[in-house]
């Protein structure tokens, strides 16, 4: 058959810790368990003995009861014991985990970091700069050559270019001033309302001066 | 449909030819199949795990029509579900019938399945937890039978996923998970 290596999972004294710790919570849940009956018990046995007038026998019975209550109470006091450990068992095991796992990460990184080392990259920059300063020399001759020889050409074509555009801009205005001219032909319409206002004034005064020889 | 508690029982539970083993053959392998099924459906609502011949098992004799199953039949019956691997003869004497509605690996998924639920993977439990602890509650792992369980468990441990180990002599057994 195949898998003669199984890997088993090792059991640790944490695992039996919290074997027995289970064990104990099983024991403990039983036990309180067998002392609600007997609680229960002893109530009823308690109420019949009133009920039948033993009175003697009945407030036996309830001081057996407050005995039992009395138990009760420690063993549910060892039972929170018992699940605060195993909590905080659990809670503790948990953190060891977290823990490892940030070493484990924090190890990874210190590993990277260390293939990566300064000096190379320091280098790497070097050589970068190098190779660009010669980028940039071969440029600047290739760049003389050519300015040299045309950039007289150029100049004047610039010229040229800065002129024609002026030109493009000139015929226009003349189209637009002639819009006002024809405006200003409307105006001289105005001055005809003038003598109107004297005719008014003149009336006027002839309507102020008939009331006075009445 | 006449009723079991709370099970249904199918409407062939009434009719006493069912309850004689059928020498015809093809009648006898209908019979045959639709007891296996029967038993089967009860054992695992009813979480049955254990059939005893001798003992008064309900599904053996229905009072109503007067009828039960002779020792030959539920040997005939039970002896199929056998052959099918859902059954193991607990003894020679073929007296005790372990039911396996589930069949053993399907327990130990069933138990992975639990131990991931619960956040166990590399968590201790006992097995009384397994069987009636709080997170079984509501599961089919409440009150499964040891027998299963421990047979379950082997196929697990075998398999590496868990080590069933005991502390000291007063401790339960327990189960320490390894997913």
């Amino acid at each position: 058959m195949g898998n003669q290596f199984v890997k088993k999972p090792k059991v640790t004294d944490v695992d039996r810790a919290i074997l027995a710790l289970k064990t104990q919570r099983r024991k403990l849940s039983q036990y309180r368990r067998k002392l609600d009956a007997v609680i229960e018990a002893e109530k009823q046995a308690a109420r019949d003995l009133v009920r039948e007038k033993k009175k003697d026998r009945a407030l036996l019975a309830l001081k057996k009861k407050k005995a039992q209550e009395e138990l009760l109470k420690k063993v549910d006091s060892w039972l929170i014991n018992v699940e605060q450990q195993l909590a905080d068992i659990e809670l503790v095991s948990k953190q060891k985990d977290v823990f490892d796992s940030l070493k484990a990460g924090s190890n990874a990184l210190k590993a990277i970091q260390n293939e990566l080392n300064i000096e190379d990259v320091q280098k790497l920059m070097d050589d970068t700069a190098e190779a660009k300063a010669y980028q940039d020399e071969i440029n600047a001759i290739l760049g003389d050559k050519l300015s040299a020889e045309d950039e007289e050409e150029v100049l004047a074509e610039f010229e040229n270019l800065e002129t024609q555009l002026i030109d493009d801009d000139l015929p226009e205005v003349p189209t637009a001033a002639s819009i006002y001219t024809d405006e200003k032909l409307d105006l001289p319409d105005v001055p005809t309302t003038a003598p109107d206002v004297e005719v008014a004034a003149n009336s006027t005064k002839k309507v102020m001066e008939e009331p006075l020889p009445a | 449909m006449q009723k079991l508690g709370e099970f249904k029982l199918p409407h062939f539970f009434n009719y006493p030819p069912y309850f004689t083993l059928q020498p015809v053959r093809d009648t006898r392998e209908k019979q045959v199949q639709l007891w296996k099924d029967l038993i089967l459906d009860y054992c695992r609502t009813q979480k049955v795990f254990v059939i005893g011949l001798e003992e008064e098992f309900p599904l053996f004799s229905n009072p109503i029509i007067g009828r039960s199953l002779t020792h030959e039949a539920r040997e005939a019956f039970l002896s199929a579900l056998v052959a099918d691997g859902r059954a193991e003869w607990m003894d020679k004497g073929h007296r005790k019938c372990l039911i396996l509605w589930h069949r053993i690996q399907e327990w130990a998924e069933i138990l992975v399945q639990f131990a991931r639920d619960n956040g166990l993977e590399d968590g201790v439990v006992t097995m009384e937890e397994i069987r009636f602890g709080t997170e079984s509650q509501g599961t089919e792992l409440q009150g499964i039978d040891q027998t299963i369980l421990n047979r379950a468990l082997k196929i697990l441990e075998q398999k590496g996923k868990l080590v069933v180990f005991k502390g000291t002599s007063t401790d339960d057994e327990g189960v320490k998970f390894s997913l």
